[in-house]
């Protein structure tokens, strides 16, 4: 009785021992589930002689809490299969829209939620669009042109505050080697190892293709991914992606934006969105970025914010614009709080502060100095590309010389086998 | 290229250049067993040459009255061969046990020669030299202290010396008596086979080529009073009497089917001053022979100079460094710039060490078994290491002798009872 105890003692702490183990190796790691969906169905996106758009204040609401947005124009031919969306949106601005009764009548059979909304302020005096649940600070417009001391005595300043922030920055596709870069890379990993979570900014390209087209999404994806690698390379991590909000409705960079799951939203009054049958996923952390007035006054806001602070300003001015944040007492969401990725070639994961590059922790916790990283890097280049004396032909003889001995060998051990076996039975 | 990727290069030229000649040598030595399988040896000779039995013993109370008893009951006529215990400055007591021997076989040419520390007690070489004095043998035959031959041992031995004039000495082969006691001597029964199918087996079959191992052979008497007995410097005089042999003309062949059964070391501690001995006495031997490897007479012992030249100085050196920058590396202190170097190389490596030695301890029966498969994949990492130990500390020992001018000490390996 005493041994079977002690046995199950022992198994006791060495199942413990197990979880104890695994909690400290294993680092926790949000899951992504199917998201909710919803339908928007609009004819108008604007009211008449409005500014305001109101199927992307509506957009935006549904991004904000990380849902999946199908938007369809009112038509006769309107969605079969119902079902499928959690909730659905009816955007029925005009007084007169003779696709409405058919509409109604398909809706019949939908068991869900059903919101009509009819005028602006419908929709705008919802709850949820003067709901704030997350509030982040955003160190805005920080480009290698900037005053790279005062940006580190920007950072200093948060640091000093406690503040945990994003950091926009732009994205470099050309000159990536000068040494301007290396002294901005190097300001931002020590905004990195300072409480700064990098968010890469979309390129702004207002080149028009020769039919007057605007710039195509390739070309733009393809500087980000070059934007993207260039940062990686001096290890900056970038765990979101900045973008206008009109950027959204364009189906070229469709596939670019699905590359994060972590967008801050330039916030645009005046978009134009004229679009049927598109599709928009549901992004983990859709946060808007607004002014400290905007915020106060609950101007442009969703759920989750992201406070900005101009970079590119004396130091003065910049912290005079943080303690105002601060004497708000606006509560700050620490910008390790979220779990995010982002994935051009290379996969960064953010796993609530810590940095994953291609499933390879690269948390900096603490400054990497330019001298340093020069070191690291040549360390691993030589290590990529030391090889100076190749003995890949002089391996393959030696391997075929002995797969030779080895079949060879095999050879006499069954002929050895064989005999001993006549031995026996002798 | 730095240095470290030289001795990278350095040592894996070296170890597969010893892989290849290992290669090629168990390969010859399995050749040459299926070659004695089908021999006929004759049990009974024409005539039987006088052989003088040289045992020499020193404080091996513990076993030889076994041997002692085993050696008188060869089958071969008794008034055809005397046994020559020298009883080297014991100090326990084998005088004893040698005089109630000799009581007991009264009639028997069973001598006993006792030394004391001013005649004797200078090793095996000056005990052995002390026998030839007093033996009368055409033919003299030599038995650690620590061997149970078998009955047709020496009659094999005789007769294939004797059918064959160009032939200096005969060997014949040893097997591990106590195998089984533990892992350590798993290890010595599998490496004594390995050594002598491959090295010994394999020499004789491919270039007429062997090494006395010091034990179980016969030799021509007017070979051992030509090169004037064995070289008392020399602590492995057998790798050194070998040579000898070879430079005056003769061949050293080898006869697996005379087997002597005797005890190997059964403690790491003995196991290592054993084999320390060996490695710093066979440096010595290359050393000397040097010398001739740009000469004729040298013959064939030019290929066993090399040899040992490359296993004692280049394999084991060249494993020393390999392991240490493989753990070295590992540790990421020291990183290496060859390219094309892949780990399916090191395990071809592994497999042909292991299959070359089960090809080896095949020759034997019941010896390929599952037990020993994994002992062979275990000596890889383990014993092989062991050597290498043993080997820089041989030769550490040799060039400490050579500075301080120590005069070499003759390890007698400690038998149990």
């Amino acid at each position: 009785m005493i041994y079977m105890n002690k046995c199950f003692i022992y198994r006791v702490i060495t199942i413990l021992i197990c979880f104890i183990s695994a909690g400290y190796f294993i680092k926790p790691m949000k899951c992504y589930g199917e998201n909710d969906k919803v339908l928007i169905l609009y004819d108008r996106s604007m009211e008449y002689g409005s500014e305001k758009n109101l199927l992307s204040a509506l957009v935006k609401s549904q991004l904000s809490k990380e849902k999946e947005i199908k938007i369809d124009k009112i038509n006769i031919d309107n969605p079969k299969d119902l079902q499928q969306y959690n909730e659905i949106f009816i955007l029925n601005i005009e007084e007169e829209n003779h696709n409405i009764e058919a509409l109604k009548e398909k809706l019949k059979s939908y068991n869900g939620k059903i919101n009509w909304i009819k005028k602006a302020s419908e929709l705008l005096n919802r709850e949820e669009f003067k709901l704030k649940t997350k509030t982040y600070l955003y160190l805005d417009n920080v480009t290698p042109f900037n005053d790279l001391n005062n940006l580190i005595d920007e950072v200093d300043y948060l640091k000093d505050k406690g503040i945990k922030f994003f950091i926009e920055v732009a994205p470099v596709f050309v000159n990536e080697n000068l040494k301007a870069m290396g002294r901005f890379s190097e300001a931002l990993r020590y905004a990195q190892a300072n409480g700064g979570k990098v968010i890469l900014k979309f390129p702004i390209i207002n080149s028009k293709g020769v039919n007057g087209t605007d710039t195509g999404g390739k070309i733009i994806g393809d500087r980000l991914k070059e934007a993207f690698k260039n940062y990686t390379n001096y290890w900056i991590y970038p765990v979101g992606i900045n973008a206008d909000e009109d950027l959204l409705y364009r189906e070229d960079l469709k596939s670019i934006l699905e590359n994060t799951d972590t967008l801050f939203l330039n916030y645009k009054e005046d978009i134009n969105i004229d679009i049927d049958n598109y599709e928009i996923k549901a992004y983990s952390n859709f946060i808007q970025k607004v002014d400290l007035e905007d915020y106060i006054n609950d101007e442009k806001i969703r759920s989750k914010n992201a406070i900005k602070l101009e970079s590119n300003c004396n130091l003065e001015e910049f912290k005079s614009n943080v303690d105002k944040v601060l004497n708000k007492e606006i509560n700050l969401t620490p910008s390790t709080k979220i779990s995010s990725y982002i994935k051009f070639e290379s996969e960064i994961k953010n796993n609530y502060g810590s940095i994953f590059l291609n499933n390879q922790e690269v948390t900096q916790n603490r400054f990497i100095n330019a001298e340093e990283y020069e070191n690291a890097v040549n360390k691993t280049i030589n290590k990529e590309n030391p090889i100076k004396e190749d003995l890949t032909l002089t391996n393959r003889r030696l391997e075929i010389f002995s797969g030779a001995a080895l079949i060879i060998f095999i050879g006499i051990l069954i002929i050895s086998r064989n005999i001993e076996r006549k031995r026996f039975f002798k | 290229m730095n240095i470290l990727d030289y001795l990278v290069i350095y040592s894996l030229v070296v170890i597969w250049i010893t892989i290849f000649m290992n290669v090629i040598l168990v390969i010859a030595g399995y050749m040459y067993y299926s070659k004695v399988n089908k021999e006929y040896m004759d049990e009974e000779l024409e005539s039987y040459p006088f052989v003088s039995i040289l045992v020499p013993a020193h404080n091996e109370a513990v076993v030889i009255k076994k041997t002692v008893i085993s050696l008188l009951e060869l089958d071969y006529p008794i008034d055809k061969y005397e046994i020559i215990v020298i009883n080297d400055n014991s100090s326990d007591n084998s005088k004893d046990v040698l005089e109630n021997l000799q009581k007991t076989y009264y009639g028997r040419n069973l001598i006993v020669i006792n030394t004391d520390n001013i005649i004797g007690g200078k090793g095996k070489s000056n005990a052995l030299n002390i026998g030839l004095q007093k033996s009368q043998g055409e033919i003299l035959a030599v038995y650690d202290a620590d061997n149970t031959p078998d009955k047709n041992a020496l009659k094999y031995l005789v007769q294939t010396l004797i059918k064959d004039k160009k032939l200096g000495a005969v060997i014949g082969k040893f097997r591990c008596r106590n195998k089984d006691v533990n892992l350590l001597t798993n290890f010595v029964n599998i490496e004594t086979l390995t050594y002598q199918w491959m090295a010994q087996a394999g020499r004789w079959y491919m270039l007429k080529l062997c090494t006395i191992p010091g034990t179980n052979f016969v030799v021509r008497r007017e070979v051992m009073e030509k090169m004037g007995g064995w070289d008392t410097k020399a602590i492995t005089e057998d790798t050194e009497v070998s040579f000898r042999i070879y430079r005056m003309g003769y061949k050293i062949k080898f006869m697996p089917l005379a087997v002597t059964y005797e005890q190997e070391p059964q403690t790491i501690k003995v196991w290592f001053k054993q084999r320390n001995r060996w490695a710093k006495g066979n440096i010595y031997v290359v050393i000397k022979n040097l010398k001739y490897l740009f000469g004729l007479e040298a013959g064939v012992t030019k290929f066993d100079i090399l040899y040992y030249t490359l296993v004692y100085f280049f394999f084991l050196s060249a494993s020393v460094i390999s392991d240490c920058i493989f753990l070295l590396g590992g540790a990421n202190l020291i990183e290496v710039h060859i390219g094309g170097y892949e780990t399916i190389l090191w395990f071809m490596a592994l497999l042909v060490f292991a299959l070359s030695v089960m090809v080896a301890v095949s020759t034997e029966k019941g010896e390929l078994n599952v037990k020993n498969v994994l002992i062979i994949f275990l000596s890889y990492f383990t014993y092989c290491k062991m050597w290498a130990i043993v080997s820089v500390a041989g030769f550490y020992n040799y060039i400490r002798d050579v500075v301080l001018k120590k005069e070499a000490k003759w390890y007698k390996t400690e038998r149990f009872s």
